[in-house]
């Protein structure tokens, strides 16, 4: 064995880094099998280190045959070398056009086909002989003596082609890539490129026997190699640096996954995230929580689904099933039973992420717990269907979203046809466009809410059947949303009632009015035969004055001018007569309290003087007018004058009756009507307004209750005190008329 | 300078318009006639020695108090007391009957009625 030179040396150590690459690069790609790109590189490696085991052999061969036998042998990792160059920078940058591959590999592989089939080996038609030669100090190096082979033109071509394709690749990457990438192509393929035009012209030179050297590629490779090892250093550190900058954000990410999840299962909320490829889907505590998935156990979707309500189960395969073939937003509500067997309502929310071809990769999203919520809602449905009324949930834009049963049976419509329809339809045709007030109710102006406040308008049932209904409106916020909370009540039954009741109050009040006329009817004659006997007086007279010789004309004229005054005056008594014994619907106008006092005094006046009875008048000048209908106030302050004068029958003494009118502390107007009789026993006070209780011997004991409901329907009130110095007053108070500026209209 | 020969009919009514007719009757039949609107009117102003007699409508504000009632009946001789009233009831009987009045006439009155009446009343005391 020859001692070990410099060239043993170099071209082992060649082979042992060729060898390093090719191991480094292939256990790469038995990491990542999908990086062709590695097994390309570990292939070119592998052959060069073949490349330098035949060059050692070359250097040391005996024989031109076992040279010419070697050279031969040695096209074959030459031609998988250039082979796998190509595909490595093909597979490394994907630039170049595609058409280069194949022809690379053709020319290559034909190059091979002519190194077998031609001369000795691509390089020599024929080995001669061998020299010996030694180069700084070495061993002696054996180098060919021959004819060189025409095909070896085969091998330029290749490696001028492949030079060509090489440039193509560095321009499309420096068109394209990043700063980067420019740099490890420039790299790469300048490498490559000085490999074969080094490589290329040593062979060409030796082989056309111009220079005496032996045939060498692999320190030629040496630069190609120190390139990738460059390359893979910075990657090593690069990826390092990725490392660590993963490590950081994910630790960041962890933290705020934890914040989000402290968060969130304060509110309630817990979270899931799924990757397509993984059994179990990632569960925040809070989501195992509100899920019932106890601490260790598996996630198990189609284990899980039975514990899904089981009318829900469908809706929430759907729902999900319906998220992958869409958009991948998820949303469904549903519920499953706990542990406890208690029912959880919840809400899941969250979104599918597809890769390019609509291939779900991964999910996330949250899981909320609206079992409160649901359960408030159904103590809202509850309570609403409990309600005696119909209720109507209508929205900002008049659209009914909620009835209850009561609303079905008063409108005609199922609850379902009742959703979504305009609150409009449920008015009659004739108001639907004139409402503009209701409309904007409903529309929700606030100006227009009134929260509370009743309404009495017509609705229309389902068909056309009008109803008297009274509508109670509050408005409500649910959300970002304004809705308007419509109680209806049907006030056919309570009009219709009400309409009878005034009926029979203005029924009573006429027959009270007539009994109490009656009662009155001497002195009512009284009144009426006053004016009856001026006429008749002053006739006479002026039949006598007329009989004179001459007649007295003068005196005749003033006879008919006081007939005439006393005729009016006697119709005056008549017409007043008639208006109280009318049965007139109640009519409620302005009035001035002062006036209706004076009217009954004067329809008293003699029945008052009959009995002997002073009057003493106190009105308030400047009262505020008053809202009442004149008969019945008439017949109020009749009828409570009457009584005090009957309460003064027996008394020896002067009997004076009080009245009084005045302004009330409220400001409602309150008239007095006070004796000096004996008073009204104290236990008695509130009972005497009551029907059928008379402190009279024969009266029926209707008068004081039907001044009560009179009073009562002016929206009044009427009491009775006894007086310190004895007798009683009767007190009834008035509101003043609204508009109490304006002139009276009638 | 009358039929009545020195005889005054007082009216004394408070109702302005059966005054005025009476006082305007009495007068075409050629009565001599005084008016008052009250009792107390007719109490302070009538001449003490005055010969005739008193048209008294019952239901005149004022009548009632006890004292004017007295000064009439004080009265009653030398005027005798026609009452006249628009009413009959019970308490106005009651006060004719405490007037010891002579006479008493409902209203409306036929004005020959009247006139009989105040000359009966008139006559009586003279001729008894």
């Amino acid at each position: 064995m020859a001692p070990m030179d410099w060239i043993h040396a170099g071209w082992t150590g060649m082979t042992v880094v060729s060898l390093m690459l090719a191991f480094v690069y292939l256990s790469i790609w038995i990491r990542q099998r999908r990086l062709g790109v590695y097994l390309s590189f570990a292939l070119c490696s592998l052959s060069a280190a073949a490349i330098a085991i035949f060059e050692l052999f070359l250097m040391r061969a005996s024989t031109p045959e076992l040279w010419a036998q070697l050279v031969r042998w040695l096209h074959v990792p030459l031609a998988a070398l250039l082979i796998g160059l190509v595909l490595f920078v093909r597979l490394q940058f994907r630039a170049s056009r595609r058409g280069w591959t194949a022809p690379l590999i053709a020319v290559a592989l034909a190059a091979l086909a002519a190194n077998f089939l031609t001369g000795v080996n691509l390089d020599f038609r024929e080995v001669s002989g061998l020299q010996s030669i030694h180069a700084w100090n070495s061993a002696p190096i054996s180098v060919p003596v021959g004819e060189p082979n025409p095909w070896i033109l085969l091998g330029t071509i290749n490696a001028l082609l492949m030079i060509a394709f090489l440039i193509d690749t560095v321009v499309a990457v420096r068109r394209r890539g990043s700063a980067e990438e420019r740099h490890s192509v420039f790299l790469v393929c300048v490498s490559i490129i000085a490999f074969l035009v080094a490589a290329g012209t040593w062979e060409l030179v030796v082989s056309s026997g111009l220079i005496v050297a032996p045939l060498l590629v692999a320190p030629s490779f040496l630069g190609i190699s120190l390139v990738m090892a460059y390359l893979i250093g910075s990657e090593i550190l690069r990826a390092s640096a990725m490392a660590t900058s993963l490590v950081t954000a994910e630790a960041r990410l962890l933290e705020t996954e934890q914040q989000m999840d402290l968060a969130a299962s304060v509110a309630g909320q817990g979270f899931w995230s799924w990757d397509t490829g993984g059994i179990e889907p990632w569960l925040s505590l809070t989501a195992r929580y509100l899920l019932g998935v106890e601490p260790g156990e598996l996630f198990e979707w189609s284990k899980y689904l039975e514990r899904v309500a089981p009318e829900d189960r469908a809706r929430l395969s759907n729902a999900i099933q319906q998220a992958i073939r869409g958009d991948g937003h998820v949303h469904v509500e549903f519920q499953i039973a706990t542990a406890g067997n208690d029912v959880r309502s919840l809400v899941a929310l969250g979104k599918i992420l597809f890769t390019q071809d609509h291939v779900p990769l991964h999910s996330y999203g949250v899981i909320v717990d609206t079992t409160e919520r649901k359960m408030a809602e159904e103590r809202f449905r509850l309570l609403v269907e409990s309600m005696p009324s119909a209720v109507l949930l209508v929205n900002d834009r008049g659209a009914i979203t909620f009835g209850n049963k009561q609303s079905e049976s008063m409108f005609g419509y199922t609850q379902e046809q009742l959703i979504g329809m305009d609150v409009e339809a449920l008015l009659p045709e004739r108001y639907r466009h004139g409402r503009a007030d209701m409309r904007r109710l409903f529309a929700g102006d606030p100006a227009a809410r009134n929260a509370g406040a009743s309404t009495e308008l017509v609705a229309e049932r389902r068909g056309g059947g009008a109803i008297m209904v009274e509508i109670g409106l509050t408005p409500i916020q649910i959300g970002q949303e304004h809705f308007t909370i419509a109680s209806i009540a049907d006030i056919g039954d309570r009009k219709r009632m009400e309409r009878e009741a005034a009926l029979q109050r203005d029924e009573l009040a006429h027959l009270s009015r007539v009994a109490s006329l009656s009662a009155l009817s001497s002195s009512l004659a009284h009144e009426l035969n006053q004016p009856l006997t001026a006429i008749l007086s002053n006739a006479q007279a002026g039949a006598r004055f007329l009989a004179r010789q001459p007649p007295d004309a003068d005196e005749v004229a003033i006879s008919f001018t006081n007939i005439v005054d006393n005729a009016k005056r006697a119709g005056d008594v008549i017409r007043k007569l008639r208006s109280m014994l009318r049965n007139d619907r109640t009519e409620f106008v302005r009035l001035e309290i002062d006036d209706v006092v004076r009217e009954v005094l004067q329809i008293l006046r003699s029945d008052l003087i009959d009995r002997r009875v002073e009057v003493a008048l106190e009105l308030a000048a400047d009262l505020p007018p008053v809202k009442g209908d004149r008969v019945q106030l008439q017949q109020v302050l009749l009828n409570l004058m009457m009584n005090s004068t009957d309460a003064m029958g027996s008394v020896a003494h002067p009997r004076v009756l009080t009245v009084r009118t005045l302004l009330a502390d409220d400001g409602e107007v309150e008239v007095q009507v006070a004796d000096n009789g004996p008073g009204i026993p104290e236990q008695d006070l509130a009972r005497i307004f009551a029907p059928f209780v008379s402190g009279k011997k024969g009266g029926m004991g209707l008068g004081l209750s039907v001044c009560a409901m009179l009073v009562q329907a002016h929206a009044g009130t009427l009491w009775a005190t006894n007086n310190s110095d004895g007798g009683a007053t009767l007190h009834f108070r008035l509101p003043t008329h609204a508009d109490s500026s304006s002139p009276n209209p009638d | 300078m009358s039929a009545s020969g020195g005889l005054i009919v007082h009216v004394v009514d408070g109702d302005d318009g059966v005054r005025t007719g009476f006082a305007r009757l009495l007068r075409s039949a050629g009565l001599d006639v005084r008016a008052y609107p009250s009792a107390d009117r007719f109490l302070d102003e009538v001449d003490s020695v005055a010969r005739g007699c008193v048209l008294l409508d019952i239901t005149t504000p004022g009548i009632t108090g006890s004292e004017t009632l007295q000064r009439l009946k004080d009265k009653r001789d030398l005027l005798p007391v026609i009452v006249v009233s628009a009413s009959d009831t019970e308490a106005t009987q009651r006060l004719t009957h405490e007037l010891g009045a002579k006479m008493f006439l409902r209203k409306p009155v036929d004005d020959q009625a009247l006139l009989d009446a105040i000359n009966w009343v008139t006559k009586g005391p003279v001729e008894a």
